[in-house]
C-alpha cells in the first residue's frame, strides 16, 4: 500500500518526540506528519518494575546487544518514547569546551543551552529535595568529600517521583518525563500520527518502506493503529530519529553509503563500569531516586555517577563468578554503587556497520586512553567508597577484583590497565553517539549543522547519531536541542521541499 | 523444542560452579531456572544460540586437559577452577564464551523472584511509601552527615540561571568538583 504524507519521522525517543512536537503547530495548519516507532506503547499498568520482564519489553534485545567482538553490552530503548522510557532522567548540558571541540558552525554552547532549557522546563527538571536523597547517594557525596572533592547534584526530570528506584525499567508511576509523557502526547493531540510496532525497513528518495507488525501473543503493549503489513509512504521530508544505531543502520541498509561516505564513522559511547562496594551495615539503597550525584573529572577523562541497579544486572557486571561473586550478591542491602563512564573520542575503526540482515553492528576497540580513564575512575571510586565507609570494593580492573582498606596504599598497582581483560570484565554503554556526524564538509561528515544530509535535502537526521564526538555527559538534553534545531531548519525548508515533492 | 536439552547436564554442572546456590536446587528450581535461560536464549539470533551451545560442549571437553575430567565429571570446586582458567584464557573467544555463559546463568538465577527476595533487594513501585522506615528523616542516626552535606555549598556550585523556580539550573549543574 502506498500512502502520502508531508513529513515522516522515524523514532519516538528524545529526538523523534522533540521533532514531532515542534512540527505540531504546522500540523494544526494542515501539515500531514506521521511518526513510526518500532517498539510498542505500553499502558501504565504494564510497567511492573520486574527486571527481566521490563528489559524484554523496553530494550532492544532485552538490553543485551553486544559489540561485534562481544566485549561491550549496548543498552538502548525500543518503545513509544525510545530510550527516554528507560533512562534515569538526569538532565545535563555539556560544558562549553565540548562544543568548542565539536567545532560545528552555528552550534554553540549558548544555543544548545537555551534550547535545552526550554525542554528542561517542559520536562519539569529540578533538583531532588534533601529528604529524597537515599544513603547510597548521600554516601557518595560523603565519600567525595572525604577525598577532598565536591559532588554535584543532578537535575532530574520527574514529576511526582515516589522513589521506586525503578527508572531504568520504565517508571511504574509515570513520574519520569520522557517523550512518552510530554512531547509525544502533545504532538498527538495536535494531530501528529504516531504508529507503533512500525519498523522502517529502508528510506528512498522522498519515501520510506515500513513494516507494521501485530502484537506477539503475550507481549506487552498496545496493538499498532495500522494493520499489519508493509507500506510505502511518500513524503516531502524524512527525519531519522532512530538513535545512533537505528539511524545509521537505516541509512546504510538503504544504500546511502555512497552518497554519504562518512556513514557509520565517529562512533562514541561512554564505555562504563558499574562498581560495587560493600558496607558492614545495611544502607538504604533500593528505594529513592537512584542517581542523584555526579563527579565530573574532564581532565582525567571520566565522570562518576551514583547508581543502583537490580540483582541480575549487578551480577552480570561484577567480574567473575563462584562463591566470592555470590557473597556480594547476597549482601545486596549493604551495597553501594557508582557508575563510571569514560569520555571516549572518535577514532578510526570504531564505527557502525550492518550485517547481512541490515541490523546495526558496532565495531569498538577500547583505546589505551579509554582503558586508562576507566582505571583512573575505578581507583578514585575505590577511594570514595572507602571514604564513605565501605569495607570491600569490587574493582573490575583488579585481579583478584576484591579490594579492602589494606589495598588503599597500593591502588595504583592493584587497579591497573593490565587487568583490563576484555571479555572477562563487563563493560556496558547506554550512550550511543555518532554514525551520522554533523559538519560542514561532506567528506568528513554526514549532515550539516542542522541535520540536513549532505546532497539529500529531503533527508534529515535529528538524533544522537549527529554527535561528531562524545558529549561527555548524559546526552538526552543535547539530543533534544539538536532535534529542535533540525525541526527549525526543516520548518524553514518545508516550502521548498514540498514544492520539490510535487514536482 | 528445548534448546538446552542436548547440553543440560553440562549447563547444570557449570551453573553449580558459577552460582553455588544452585547446588541446593530442587527439581522445581532447575525447571524455573532453565525456563528463564531458555526464554532468553530463544530471543537471541540463531547463530548466537549455536555458538553458545557449541561453547558449552567445548568447555566440557577442555576441562579434560585443564582439570583432569569433563566438567560434568568434576566436583564443583574443580569445575570452578577450570572455568576460571577459561575466563582468563589468552584466546578471546574462550573468554567471550565463558562471559556469555555466565551471563545467561546469572539471568536464570538472579531473575527468579525468590532469589531476588532472598538477596534483600526490595524494589517496590510504591517507593518511599512502601518503606517509610527507610526515609532519611526516619534514620538520622544512620546518616548524620546528610543533613549537612546537601546544604547550600552544593547548591552554590550550580548556575543560578533558573529553569524552574524550585531549582537552580541545568547548564551550570555540572560545575565540577574541585
Amino acid at each position: 500500500m502506498t500512502l502520502t504524507r508531508d513529513v515522516v519521522i522515524i523514532g519516538s525517543g528524545a529526538a523523534g518526540g522533540t521533532v514531532a512536537q515542534a512540527l505540531a503547530p504546522l500540523v494544526r495548519a494542515g501539515l500531514r506528519v506521521t511518526l513510526f516507532e518500532q517498539g510498542a506503547q505500553l499502558d501504565d499498568a504494564e510497567f511492573t518494575g520486574r527486571e527481566l520482564e521490563m528489559a524484554n519489553a523496553l530494550f532492544e534485545d532485552g538490553g543485551g546487544v553486544l559489540t561485534a567482538d562481544g566485549a561491550m553490552t549496548l543498552a538502548f530503548g525500543r518503545a513509544y518514547g525510545g530510550s527516554t522510557v528507560t533512562y534515569t532522567g538526569t538532565s545535563l548540558v555539556p560544558d562549553a569546551h565540548v562544543f568548542e571541540r565539536w567545532a560545528i558552525p552555528t552550534l554553540t554552547h549558548a544555543d544548545v543551552t537555551a534550547r535545552a532549557a526550554r525542554y528542561a522546563t517542559e520536562n519539569g527538571v529540578h533538583f531532588l529535595r534533601d529528604d529524597e536523597i537515599n544513603e547510597n547517594n548521600a554516601r557518595f557525596a560523603d565519600g567525595c568529600r572525604a577525598v577532598g572533592l565536591e559532588a554535584g547534584r543532578f537535575p532530574v526530570n520527574t514529576r511526582g517521583c515516589r522513589g521506586s528506584g525503578l527508572c531504568n525499567l520504565g517508571c511504574p508511576n509515570a513520574a519520569k518525563q520522557g517523550t512518552h509523557r510530554v512531547q509525544l502526547p502533545a504532538a498527538e493531540t495536535a494531530g501528529v500520527e504516531v504508529v507503533t510496532r512500525a519498523e522502517v525497513l529502508r528510506v528512498g528518495e522522498r519515501e520510506v518502506t515500513v513494516r507494521v507488525s501485530a502484537r506477539p501473543p503475550g507481549a506487552k503493549g498496545r496493538e499498532s493503529t495500522w494493520a499489519p503489513g508493509e507500506y510505502v509512504v511518500r513524503a516531502a521530508a524524512v527525519v531519522s530519529c532512530g538513535g545512533s544505531m537505528g539511524s545509521t543502520a537505516l541509512l546504510l541498509r538503504s544504500g546511502l553509503a555512497r552518497a554519504l561516505p562518512q556513514l557509520g564513522e565517529r562512533y562514541t559511547c561512554h564505555p562504563a563500569h558499574i562498581l560495587v562496594a560493600e558496607h558492614a551495615q545495611p544502607i538504604v539503597n533500593d528505594v529513592g531516586f537512584p542517581k542523584s550525584y555526579f563527579l565530573d573529572r574532564p581532565d582525567e577523562g571520566f565522570i562518576l555517577e551514583t547508581c543502583m541497579y537490580f540483582p541480575f544486572i549487578t551480577a552480570k557486571n561484577l567480574t567473575g563468578f563462584g562463591a566470592d561473586h555470590q557473597r556480594f550478591l547476597d549482601a545486596f542491602p549493604r551495597l553501594q554503587m557508582i557508575l563510571v563512564m569514560a569520555h571516549d573520542r572518535p577514532v578510526p575503526g570504531n564505527r557502525i556497520t550492518i550485517d547481512t540482515a541490515g541490523r546495526p553492528v558496532v565495531h569498538y576497540t577500547f583505546t589505551p586512553a579509554v582503558r586508562e580513564a576507566l582505571v583512573r575512575a575505578t581507583r578514585l571510586s575505590a577511594r570514595i567508597f572507602f571514604g564513605a565507609g565501605a569495607v570491600r570494593v569490587h574493582a573490575p580492573s583488579a585481579d583478584p577484583p576484591l579490594l579492602t582498606r589494606d589495598d588503599l596504599p597500593h591502588l595504583d598497582t592493584r587497579v591497573h590497565a593490565r587487568h583490563f581483560l576484555t571479555h572477562r570484565i563487563s563493560v556496558s554503554s547506554a550512550h550511543m553517539m555518532g554514525g551520522c556526524g554533523m559538519g560542514a564538509d561532506a567528506r568528513t561528515s554526514v549532515t550539516d549543522a542542522w541535520g540536513r544530509a549532505h546532497g539529500l535535502p529531503w533527508l534529515r537526521v535529528a538524533d544522537s547519531a549527529l554527535f561528531p564526538d562524545s558529549s561527555d555527559v548524559n546526552p538526552y538534553l543535547t539530543v533534544m536541542a539538536l532535534a529542535d534545531r533540525a525541526a527549525e531548519a526543516l520548518t524553514a525548508d518545508l516550502g521548498a521541499l514540498r514544492a520539490g515533492a510535487d514536482a | 523444542m528445548s534448546l538446552l536439552a542436548p547440553v543440560r547436564p553440562i549447563v547444570r554442572a557449570v551453573a553449580e560452579a558459577m552460582v553455588p546456590a544452585t547446588q541446593r536446587y530442587a527439581a522445581a528450581d532447575w525447571a524455573a531456572f532453565e525456563a528463564g535461560v531458555e526464554g532468553a536464549l530463544a530471543q537471541r539470533p540463531a547463530a548466537l544460540q549455536r555458538q553458545l551451545l557449541t561453547f558449552v560442549r567445548l568447555a566440557n571437553l577442555l576441562a579434560v586437559p585443564l582439570g583432569g575430567g569433563t566438567l560434568v565429571s568434576l566436583a564443583p570446586a574443580q569445575r570452578e577452577r577450570v572455568l576460571h582458567r577459561l575466563e582468563r584464557a589468552p584466546v578471546a573467544l574462550l573468554r567471550r564464551g565463558t562471559w556469555g555463559l555466565r551471563t545467561l546463568l546469572f539471568l536464570g538465577h538472579y531473575t527468579r523472584p525468590e532469589v531476588v527476595a532472598a538477596s534483600g533487594w526490595r524494589g517496590d513501585a510504591r517507593g518511599w511509601e512502601a518503606r517509610p522506615e527507610a526515609r532519611p528523616e526516619a534514620r538520622p542516626e544512620a546518616r548524620p552527615e546528610v543533613r549537612r552535606e546537601v546544604q547550600p555549598e552544593v547548591r552554590r556550585t550550580v548556575n543560578p540561571t533558573a529553569v524552574d523556580p524550585e531549582v537552580d539550573s541545568i547548564a551550570g549543574a555540572r560545575k565540577p568538583s574541585a
